[in-house]
């Protein structure tokens, strides 16, 4: 994390933006879980190709190859939801294979490039998990303000509370304020600090 | 729809921008030169039309649509694989694969590519959707830019600034660009 003169300009809240296509779908609890899943296996599989194949390959076909390992990775995952919920896999389907193509993903799948980058393989497989955590949370999130309740089942008749928060827009929204208010709490962590 | 209607629509309504939430870094905002601006529109055709065609004419028949990553892998590389041969022709390097600046580009085209190769199956209109998305990205993509550089110039609390400011632009754009949708081109039958 890189803050520049008070705001945040690098590192995983940059992330965000990179993000920005599985959070902005990811409008209730279902299709946050089930787009956090695959988007999970797909970063694990880069990331494991992009270290377990022999460096001698070399930078590019590593790269390749990583990047097929993620998309095996995310077409098995479209046909377990597709068995386990064929609406959902109807509705989100294209986002799923996006994932394959995310920017967390696709730096996953570069090959690291440093013996100290290689010893960071459990600290970026956290940042996986969290990733996908946030993922799942935002879906929970955006399906409460947007209905006022959360539900286990796709497709679920629901009411109507902020309706835009199911919208594209409204996750632009959540996510700038989160961020805003991950920059104060970064802010006077470390002013408590000094 | 007509045919400017439908570019119409895929560089508002249907923008993957406000979409599908493909945010641009920003770091290098408006530094595109024309030749590399219609590169990229003559990709995200190509890539419609190719992705399309397989997925339509390939997956489609066999009940393989699960493979569709796979198979824009393939493709990806089978044009990384092309243009580089053809540069080395020319004695012009080529950006490897893994340059991460070619990242968010990759993720516009297999974007553009889903999301038209699911709307139309004549080859004509999988070309004209293809470019016609990409211009709406790159259009919205100066937009978010202009507000960007014009918002430099403003007050704006501290904690906003950066990132969430980016993001907060981009959710009015797509408020704009839903409010065409929903008033507009949802009347239309496409």
């Amino acid at each position: 994390m890189v803050i520049d003169n008070g705001r945040v300009s690098a590192g995983p809240l940059a992330s965000l933006a990179g993000l920005a296509p599985l959070l902005v779908f990811s409008n209730s609890l279902s299709q946050g879980v089930a787009l956090g899943v695959a988007f999970f296996l797909a970063y694990s599989a880069a990331g494991a190709m992009a270290l377990l194949l022999p460096a001698r390959l070399g930078r590019s076909l590593v790269f390749m190859f990583s990047i097929l390992g993620a998309a095996v990775v995310s077409s098995l995952t479209a046909s377990a939801l597709r068995l386990f919920d064929p609406f959902l896999f109807e509705a989100a389907y294209d986002r799923v294979f996006l994932s394959v193509f995310t920017l967390p993903v696709l730096r996953a799948c570069v090959i690291p490039a440093t013996v100290s980058d290689r010893e960071r393989a459990i600290e970026r497989l956290l940042w996986g998990i969290g990733y996908s955590f946030l993922i799942a949370v935002t879906g929970a999130a955006r399906e409460f303000l947007a209905t006022g309740a959360v539900s286990t089942r796709f497709g679920t008749e629901r009411g109507s509370l902020l309706p835009i928060f199911a919208q594209p827009a409204g996750a632009f929204m959540l996510i700038a304020l989160a961020a805003a208010a991950f920059t104060v709490v970064i802010k006077a962590v470390r002013g408590s600090e000094s | 729809m007509s045919v400017i209607g439908l570019v119409f629509y895929l560089t508002l309504g249907g923008n993957v921008l406000a979409q599908w939430g493909l945010i641009p870094s920003g770091k290098k905002g408006g530094a595109f030169s024309a030749s590399v601006l219609l590169a990229f529109i003559a990709a995200s055709a190509a890539a419609s039309l190719a992705h399309g065609l397989a997925f339509r004419y390939l997956l489609s028949p066999w009940g393989l649509e699960s493979l569709a990553p796979i198979l824009f892998s393939a493709l990806l590389f089978g044009a990384f694989a092309a243009i580089k041969a053809i540069g080395t022709a020319l004695g012009r390097p080529s950006r490897p694969l893994h340059d991460e600046t070619l990242f968010q580009p990759t993720l516009v085209l297999y974007a553009v590519a889903l999301s038209i190769g699911s709307r139309f199956s004549s080859t004509g209109l999988l070309l004209l959707g293809g470019a016609a998305a990409a211009l709406g990205y790159i259009a919205a993509t100066g937009f978010l830019e202009a507000i960007m550089e014009r918002l430099e110039l403003e007050r704006v609390p501290e904690p906003f600034r950066g990132v969430p400011l980016r993001f907060l632009s981009a959710a009015l754009m797509a408020l704009a660009f839903a409010g065409v949708d929903a008033g507009f081109f949802s009347r239309l039958s496409l």
